[in-house]
C-alpha cells in the first residue's frame, strides 16, 4: 500500500526536486540582495506550514504536474528563475488537498519569491524595511490559513452525517 | 481517467522536461558569440582604452559577454558598460532596481531621447556621493528603458531558438570626467554607442 503510494506520488516529487533545484540561486538573492532580506525566514514559515497541511492520501493532480512541468520548460528556455520559483509553488500544492487553506498557502509562497522583493521596490518600498514587511506578511498570511483550517475542520466535525 | 493513465501522464510530463533540459542546455553551448568585441575603443573623434572587470563584477556576469570602455573626447570622460546577457540572462536587471540595492537613493529620474529611442537618466545620491547614470536596452534597430520589455524581447528570441528578434543588450554609461550638461547631445558625440 506505501509503496503504491510512493509510486503515486514519486512524479510529483521528482518534479518538486527539480524545481528546487533549478531555484536554488534563490539563496544567493536572500543572502546579498537587500530587497530580498528576509526571504529565507519567509520561505521557513512557508515550508513549515506545508510540511503541516501536507497528506500523504492526497491523488496527485495531473493538471498541476503539467503547470509545474511548464513552467520548468519554459523557464529552461526563457532563463528566467521567477517561473522555476513558480514551478516550486504548484508542484507543492500536489501535496496538499484541495481546500481553501492551501491555495491561501500557495498566495503565501509569493511572499518568499525575490520577485516579490522586486515588487516592493517598484512600489517604493525602502530596502530596510524590506524584510519587515516581507516576513510581517508572511506571518499574517499563515494566521490566515490556519483559520481557514481550523473553520474548515470545525464545519467537517459539526457536518450532519 | 484511469489512475495508470493518470500516471503515464505524470512520467510523460517529466519525460518532456529532462528532454527539454536537454536540449535547451546544447542549444545554448551552440549559441554564436555577440559582436561586443568589435566596439571600437577609439576611432574617429573620440580616443578611449578598455577597462578590466573587478572579481566581483566577473562573478556576477557568469558566462554572459560584456565590456567595458572608458572613452574620451574633450573634458568629457564617459565609461560605458555593454552586456549581453544572451549566454546568462541573470547578468541584466534592472539597473534601478540594482542600484537602489546597491545602496544608492535615487534622486531624479529622467527620460532623454538619442537615436532610434530613449535613454534614461538616474541621479544616486550615496551620503554625500552623487552620480549620474544613464542607462538603456538596445536590440539593434531601437532603444528603449522598459526592463519588462526586455525581459519580454529576450524570452520571446529564447523561446524561438532565435529566429524572432535578437538578445536585447544593456548599455549603462556613467561619466567620470566634468558635469555633463545634455547627455544626449554628448552621446551624439559618440557613434560607436549608437552602433550596439
Amino acid at each position: 500500500m506505501k509503496t503504491n503510494m510512493l509510486t503515486e506520488k514519486l512524479p510529483s516529487i521528482i518534479i518538486l526536486t527539480y524545481a528546487a533545484f533549478l531555484s536554488s540561486d534563490v539563496m544567493t538573492d536572500w543572502r546579498y540582495s537587500p530587497f530580498d532580506s528576509g526571504g529565507h525566514t519567509a520561505f521557513a514559515i512557508w515550508f513549515s506550514l506545508w510540511l503541516v497541511l501536507a497528506k500523504t492520501d492526497v491523488k496527485p493532480s495531473n493538471f498541476l504536474s503539467f503547470a509545474a512541468g511548464l513552467c520548468l520548460i519554459l523557464g529552461l528556455m526563457m532563463d528566467l528563475n521567477v517561473v522555476f520559483h513558480l514551478a516550486i509553488l504548484i508542484a507543492a500544492l500536489q501535496f496538499l488537498p484541495r481546500e481553501a487553506c492551501s491555495y491561501a498557502h500557495l498566495i503565501s509562497g509569493f511572499l518568499w519569491l525575490p520577485a516579490f522583493g522586486y515588487a516592493m521596490a517598484m512600489v517604493g518600498i525602502e530596502e530596510s524595511s524590506a524584510a519587515t514587511v516581507r516576513i510581517s506578511l508572511a506571518l499574517l498570511m499563515t494566521i490566515v490559513v490556519v483559520i481557514i483550517a481550523t473553520t474548515r475542520k470545525l464545519e467537517l466535525r459539526y457536518e450532519p452525517h | 481517467m484511469s489512475r495508470t493513465n493518470g500516471q503515464f501522464l505524470q512520467w510523460l510530463i517529466i519525460l518532456f522536461v529532462v528532454l527539454a533540459t536537454f536540449a535547451f542546455k546544447i542549444h545554448a553551448t551552440q549559441q554564436q558569440h555577440s559582436s561586443l568585441h568589435d566596439v571600437p575603443v577609439s576611432g574617429y573623434g573620440f580616443d578611449g582604452r578598455a577597462l578590466e572587470f573587478s572579481d566581483a563584477e566577473l562573478a556576477f556576469l557568469g558566462k554572459a559577454e560584456a565590456i567595458k570602455h572608458e572613452y574620451s573626447q574633450a573634458d568629457y570622460r564617459l565609461v560605458v558598460v555593454v552586456v549581453d546577457g544572451s549566454n546568462n540572462r541573470h547578468a541584466v536587471h534592472d539597473p534601478i532596481f540594482c542600484l537602489r540595492g546597491a545602496g544608492y537613493e535615487t534622486t531624479s529620474n529622467t527620460e532623454f531621447p538619442i537615436i532610434n529611442g530613449h535613454g534614461q537618466l538616474i541621479s544616486l545620491a550615496n551620503g554625500s556621493a552623487k552620480q549620474k547614470v544613464a542607462f538603456w536596452f538596445s536590440n539593434g534597430e531601437q532603444r528603449y528603458t522598459a526592463f519588462s520589455r526586455y525581459l519580454a524581447e529576450s524570452a520571446i528570441n529564447r523561446l524561438t531558438f532565435g529566429a524572432i528578434g535578437s538578445q536585447p543588450k544593456m548599455i549603462t554609461v556613467y561619466s567620470t570626467g566634468g558635469r555633463i550638461p545634455n547627455w544626449s547631445s554628448i552621446l551624439d558625440r559618440f557613434p560607436v554607442l549608437m552602433d550596439i
